[in-house]
């Protein structure tokens, strides 16, 4: 028994004393090698999407203050929470949940143009419009991350606890 | 040509927003000020009029996140409980929507 569990300890001071130039052996990086590429990567390509999205569905573009034309950023930021969730959950990969998680979704959503929107409705005394404008942003995105990580859990076949 | 600009700059407000929370600690400390920064940016911007499909919904659109906040909101009300998460949402939301408006009025 003893021999045997030894060995693997005389391995690992070995490769420790053969290979100081490696630091991740001593240090384990928390994240993948070129995170920031792969984040970057999937931010340029969900927010091309997104431009698409809202150009499809005649978004008049920030600041312009038609309270009723805003759905469209509603609708991206809802689809980029449940697909982050649903990422999450049934990916284990680190490097995907950086490319489709804070790349792709990340880029697909957008923070700036809803608090612009919401601002400007502010500012025009659209108190009303601005309250549900942001009550329906946060309640789709909080609530379609937590359906998304269901999706994820039904989808990887685990069983939601 | 707008579409590459806009591809360029997209892909470049990413990776800012990458950079920064992989290398801050806590990353939703990063989300929580890019996004910010990014809210007053663009209400600068779209103030003076003088906004670009490639910078605004580009470059400020991909640095600033929505999905990133909620999964953020929700990680801290599992470790910190529900009072934490309430105080992102909201700290996020005033701080976010008054910048806005700062940007706005600075310019407009």
């Amino acid at each position: 028994m003893n021999p045997v569990r030894n060995t693997p300890q005389h391995n690992n001071s070995n490769q420790k004393q053969i290979n100081p130039n490696t630091p991740s052996r001593e240090t384990p990086r928390k994240y993948p090698q070129h995170s920031t590429l792969l984040i970057a990567a999937g931010g340029g390509i969900g927010a091309s999407l997104r431009w698409g999205i809202l150009q499809a569905l005649n978004y008049p573009g920030p600041g312009l203050n038609q309270p009723s034309l805003v759905w469209p950023v509603i609708l991206v930021n809802l689809i980029g929470c449940v697909l982050l969730g649903t990422i999450l959950v049934k990916d284990a990969d680190k490097r995907t949940h950086l490319l489709i998680g804070a790349g792709f979704c990340g880029g697909l959503t957008t923070f700036s143009t809803f608090a612009v929107d919401a601002a400007e409705m502010l500012r025009d005394s659209h108190l009303t419009s601005a309250a549900i404008y942001t009550g329906i942003s946060v309640c789709s995105g909080l609530g379609g991350f937590i359906l998304g990580r269901h999706m994820g859990h039904l989808l990887a076949g685990i069983k939601i606890t | 040509m707008t579409a590459l600009t806009f591809i360029i700059l997209a892909s470049f407000g990413a990776g800012i927003r990458g950079l920064a929370t992989i290398h801050w600690p806590r990353g939703h400390r990063a989300t929580f000020l890019l996004n910010l920064t990014g809210a007053f940016l663009l209400g600068i911007l779209t103030g003076s009029g003088a906004s670009t499909v490639a910078i605004s919904a580009g470059g400020l659109g991909a640095m600033t996140t929505f999905s990133t906040f909620a999964a953020d909101t929700i990680q801290i009300r599992n470790h910190s409980g529900l009072r934490f998460a309430a105080i992102h949402v909201f700290g996020t939301l005033v701080l976010g929507l008054s910048v806005a408006w700062m940007g706005l009025e600075i310019t407009d």
